[in-house]
């Protein structure tokens, strides 16, 4: 590696490292950026830094955004708030925006139960989900995690601990595949589990 | 007796699959006999045809040793063309390393599919001398064989078995680890109950299915009766499911603190056994000598290719690596005149070719010497 110099080098090792890319993409990614610095390098920075000045986790639903302490769902007045979706993470929480077939708020659960990988109950936002159940006006908590074996597990662990005879707990309806991810469904699919949502 | 649908392999093509660079062969519908020296690589051909089944073929090998250890930057490929229920099949499977994921990837007529859909065309039963040991090694594989043989009949199977074993997994280690979460490890006993009750119930329905075929007279072979045997079966012999699910989940419970000890569990699906017998003398599988102990496992294997043929209308394609050469005579004429008659497609190998003279009409001998 001695052709090539430190600087490009750890470039192209913190590219690497991003999710879904290797050393060749990280390389061609590298190349790309230093031969488009003013059309493609620049706005990359300034975008960066935008982001890392700006956008922090909603205290309450767990999203992210730059509106402030709250995200925009949850100070978005006309949204019903009675209504919480529990979704594994913020591109589940996406997927479910692009869908436009969703108007109430969100709850971002940060993983799934892995007694394998580590992950507790501790690890993901369950007393948070548990404090707004019981100090919000909620009435309706539908439960969108991914259809794996780990997210029907923590599915129903939830239902265990949000228990509340005044509250309804709806699944999405069975639309979503068994190990499809949230993310990777067309919008039509969303909204078509989410409007034949069921009791658990 | 149903219409038995036809399904044989007619050209099969290896590319630096094992010991071949290159190998395209086309075969009838008629038992095909591979004959030549140890080494020439009569058990990877059979191999590569297993490997048109869901899983890791009949030598269980890991992708990455199949390919032609002096080829590199290049995986392996192996595509047939099969005649389907009267219609043309093309299926394809392979390591490939331009991906960064080893798994193997599989086409179905030209088209991306998954190894699971693989169950949906094409049933392969073997029979290798590595299962030899079948009857004296311990209950594990046992049961992993005929959950095999089962998920022919029921691919919804291996779907039970994996939950199943993801549940015991995460339960295991929440105990091994002391985390006592009650909400938690309830969930996950719920599902193993579950999963086990749905495991054993298909189980027993396969094997009463089998029996049949199991007790039919085969001159010269064995008769044997298959039994399964454990807590899930007691359980779900004396109550109805939902009952039995409850009792079990119910012990799952009350053995946490022993299994936190033990490890895994004590009670669930993976503690049943299958019991072989041999009716013909009485005797539980594993104390017949090795000759009986072969024609016992030959006698299974047929008889679920029978049951696959006629029940499930499907025929199924059989390998038979270096069987035949084990029978005594009679046993021998007595497979080759079941396998004709029940016209699957069937591998034979062996080493010396003398011992299939009575197939020279209707089989068809492939060489490897010659090429
Ligand atoms: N990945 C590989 N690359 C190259 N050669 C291989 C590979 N794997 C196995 N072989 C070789 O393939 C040859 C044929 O093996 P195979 O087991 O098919 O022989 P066989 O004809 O069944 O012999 P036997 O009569 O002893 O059972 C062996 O010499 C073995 O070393
Ligand atoms: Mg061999
Ligand atoms: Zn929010």
């Amino acid at each position: 590696m001695t052709m090539i110099s430190q600087e490009i080098d750890r470039l192209i090792k913190l590219l690497a490292k991003l999710p879904g890319l290797g050393p060749r993409s990280g390389r061609r990614m590298a190349l790309h950026l230093i031969k488009k610095k003013t059309s493609v390098m620049d706005p990359l920075i300034a975008a960066l830094q935008e982001v890392r000045a700006t956008v922090q986790t909603c205290i309450n639903c767990g999203n992210l955004d730059s509106a402030g302490k709250q995200c925009g769902v949850c100070l978005d007045e006309k949204r019903d708030a009675t209504t919480i979706c529990v979704v594994e993470g913020v591109d589940d929480l996406w997927a479910m925006e692009r869908s436009n077939s969703y108007k109430g708020h969100y709850h971002v659960l940060g993983g799934v139960l892995s007694a394998l990988d580590g992950v507790g109950p501790d690890d993901l936002t369950i007393s948070k989900l548990q404090d707004r159940v019981k100090n919000d006006n909620v009435q309706e908590i539908i439960i969108a995690l991914n259809a794996t074996l780990e997210g029907q597990t923590t599915a129903h662990y939830l239902l265990e601990r949000i228990y509340n005879p005044n509250i309804k707990v709806t699944r999405l309806a069975h639309g979503v595949p068994v190990g499809g991810e949230l993310d990777y469904l067309d919008d039509g699919t969303i909204s078509a589990a989410l409007s034949s949502r069921r009791p658990f | 007796m149903q219409q038995i649908q036809p399904c044989w392999l007619r050209t099969l093509k290896l590319q630096n699959f094992r010991n071949f660079s290159s190998l395209n062969i086309t075969v009838p519908k008629d038992p095909i006999i591979i004959a030549g020296p140890n080494g020439i690589g009569k058990t990877n051909i059979l191999e590569a045809i297993s490997l048109f089944s869901p899983g890791k073929g009949l030598r269980q090998s890991k992708l990455g040793i199949i390919k032609k250890s002096d080829v590199q930057d290049q995986g392996w490929f192996i595509n047939a063309d099969f005649e389907h229920q009267h219609q043309d099949l093309n299926i394809g499977t392979g390591l490939d390393l331009s991906t960064a994921s080893e798994r193997r990837i599989v086409k179905v007529n030209g088209e991306k599919s998954s190894q699971t859909a693989l169950n949906d065309w094409i049933k392969i039963l073997w029979q290798t001398p590595q299962m030899d040991r079948l009857f004296i090694d311990g209950m594990t594989i046992r049961r992993k064989f005929f959950d095999k043989l089962l998920v022919n009949f029921s691919p919804e199977h291996s779907k039970h078995l994996y939950r199943y074993d993801y549940a015991l997994r995460e339960r295991s280690k929440l105990l091994r680890e002391g985390i006592m979460d009650q909400k938690w490890l309830a969930v996950l006993e719920q599902k193993m109950a579950q999963e086990s009750i749905a495991i054993t119930a298909n189980r027993l329905d396969y094997l009463s299915q089998l029996q049949g075929f199991l007790e039919q007279e085969i001159e010269g072979f064995p008769k044997i009766a298959v039994s399964l045997e454990g807590d899930v079966e007691t359980l779900i012999h004396e109550n109805s499911a939902t009952v039995a699910e409850e009792r079990l989940q119910e012990r799952l419970c009350q053995n946490r603190s022993r299994d936190s000890v033990m490890g895994g569990s004590k009670i669930g699906a993976h503690q049943s056994e299958f019991l072989v017998l041999n009716l013909d003398c009485n005797q539980q599988a594993e104390v017949c000598s090795t000759g009986e102990q072969k024609a016992l496992l030959l006698t299974l294997i047929m008889a679920n290719a029978r049951l696959l043929a006629t029940v499930h209308e499907v025929a199924p394609i059989l390998l038979l690596d270096e069987v035949v050469a084990h029978l005594d005579e009679n046993r021998r004429q007595v497979l080759f005149n079941e396998i004709l008659k029940l016209g699957i497609q069937s591998w034979l190998t062996g080493t010396d070719v003398q011992v299939f003279e009575p197939l020279r009409k209707h089989g068809h001998f492939i060489n490897l010497n010659e090429r």
